[in-house]
């Protein structure tokens, strides 16, 4: 994916938003559970979504840049050999989510 | 990870998450006293056991292979086209795992024992734990290919597990200018569907420079295949008239194979080879049956959001072995259920409800060194629902044969070795 960008993982950050919300935190929990939508990004893009060989790093993008870029990708808007593939099979709304969990910042 | 992001989760409140500078994890007890093990040293195994290590540390996880060592099937067509030497698919198991600080223990499951669960190996030894994760790939259902077996493999090799990829490269090396090499392919399911077709891709490379008046006849269980298009259009572009494929709806099933003169008899014909590859059908590596975890299928009956058998609680499946809804048997897949199988099963160890996985899988197949073609899939639960649905597919079209896409694959087979193996 060269001509591309985004899909996810950083594990560090996921560690934290997965598995140490706290118990009596429902809230944090349910927003812990949509970082699961981006953990098989990894097996492309690293397991600290740093990237690797031709893939491209995640982890630095902004929240906006990987919606544009995945939603780019879905409408074929943006030549690529396999994201395109990937990127149709994410609804705006766990785009969202999925660049919010990336970045570690609330998307505004 | 940013301070920012946790605030927001309200993570480095209450006492639970020590200091946003910190970077060691809370220690969960519930995790430090789990015991965990992973039978299994390939693609699924190792991934789970290093993913639940790097999600919780303190979290002791022991894995079984019956080797010190894993021959992978993966990149084995390479090896069988000359471009790979057969001992770069050895990989050795201790000591990336133990630099994770996962203990490797060899030894032969025999069965397991419920309430208290344990585990009982052949020499003796009875291992307690609270969750099993198996990965114990495929074995093949010699009983439906009449004429061949096990101990004929080793003049007719399969090549699709263990260490047969350097002896099927020989076979091929050796074989009379003009001679045919058949491949026989399975019925579905099976490991990597389209792992026969790039066989044939690589060794008419190979052929093309060496033995150019050789044919592949791939005899095939099936009426279509995986990337049939692209490979089809690859074949009619770089190997013209070299691999005929030939469809079950031509020449029926299998009836049998005669060893002794390498030949396939089939419904209607029989065909002769110089050098043959039966790919047998498959099922679940032997410990899934051993271990009642199988269905009729012959494949582990799972709960796609967890990879808990149905048939055992606290047993997980993963990889080639396991039913996954829709997803293929590839490296690939498994090391994506492998991650989503880690999350699963430390929230179980936490009491915590599950994740809902999104799983992917993404296959690359060379045609040579420097054409690729893929298949891609995104798997996911309709809301509400157990079931796990494909939600979007996709595959490199006839058009475009790969040239960018060899590069990626490169990259890509780097990459899940290092993390895999390294």
């Amino acid at each position: 994916m060269r001509t591309s960008s985004p899909a996810p993982i950083r594990p560090s950050l996921w560690v934290l938003l997965c598995l140490f919300a706290p118990a009596g935190a429902p809230a944090a929990f349910g927003e812990a559970a949509e970082c699961s939508l981006i953990l098989a990004c990894a097996g492309c893009h690293g397991d600290d979504g740093a990237g690797s060989g031709p893939f491209p790093a995640l982890h630095s993008l902004k929240p906006h840049e990987v919606v544009s870029t995945m939603r780019a990708f879905r409408l074929g808007e943006r030549p690529a050999t396999v994201m395109q593939r990937i990127a149709a099979g994410y609804t705006d709304p766990e785009l969202s989510k999925m660049a919010d969990c990336l970045s570690g910042e609330p998307l505004e | 990870m940013t301070l920012s992001r946790r605030d927001f989760l309200g993570l480095s409140s209450g006492g639970l998450f020590l200091s946003a500078c910190q970077l060691t994890p809370p220690q969960y007890p519930a995790l430090k006293r789990a015991r965990v093990i992973v039978v299994g040293g390939g693609f699924g195994g190792l991934n789970v056991a290093k993913a639940i290590k790097r999600l919780a540390p303190e979290c002791p996880v022991t894995l079984i292979d019956r080797d010190l060592s894993y021959t992978r099937c993966l990149g084995s067509n390479l090896v069988i086209g000359g471009f790979a030497s057969e001992q770069s698919l050895q990989q050795d198991l201790p000591s990336p795992l133990a630099a994770k600080n996962i203990t490797f223990q060899v030894g032969e499951v025999v069965r397991v024992s419920h309430n208290p669960s344990r585990l009982h190996l052949a020499d003796g030894q009875t291992l307690p734990f609270d969750r099993l994760i198996l990965s114990p790939g495929i074995d093949f259902r010699w009983d439906q290919v009449p004429g061949m077996g096990e101990s004929l493999s080793g003049q007719i090799p399969h090549a699709y597990k263990g260490g047969q990829a350097g002896l099927l490269a020989y076979q091929i090396k050796n074989m009379r200018q003009g001679g045919t090499l058949i491949i026989t392919a399975p019925q579905n399911p099976y490991r990597c569907p389209p792992g026969p077709y790039e066989r044939a891709s690589l060794v008419a490379a190979y052929f093309k420079q060496h033995n150019p008046k050789a044919k592949i006849l791939i005899l095939d269980a099936k009426s279509r295949f995986s990337k049939q298009k692209a490979f089809t259009a690859a074949w009619d572009r770089y190997y013209p008239g070299m691999i005929e494929w030939i469809s079950y709806e031509t020449e029926g099933e299998m009836d049998h194979v005669d060893a002794p003169k390498r030949t396939v008899h089939m419904a209607f014909n029989r065909f002769r080879a110089d050098v043959l590859n039966v790919i047998p059908p498959q099922k679940a590596g032997r410990l899934g049956e051993q271990l009642g975890l199988t269905d009729a299928s012959g494949w582990c009956d799972v709960d796609p959001m967890t990879f808990e058998s149905r048939r055992h609680p606290r047993i997980h499946v993963i990889g080639d072995a396991a039913t996954i809804g829709p997803m293929p048997k590839s490296a690939f897949a498994a090391q994506a259920q492998a991650r989503a199988c880690a999350v699963a099963v430390i929230q179980s160890l936490l009491g915590r409800p599950p994740l809902e996985p999104r799983l992917i899988n993404h296959c690359y197949s060379f045609i040579d060194q420097q054409h690729a073609i893929s298949i891609t899939g995104v798997y996911g639960f309709k809301a509400g629902s157990k079931e796990l649905i494909t939600l979007s597919q996709g595959e490199t079209p006839p058009g475009a044969l790969g040239e960018t896409e060899a590069a990626e694959a490169q990259g890509w087979y780097q990459l899940i070795l290092e993390q895999t193996f390294g």
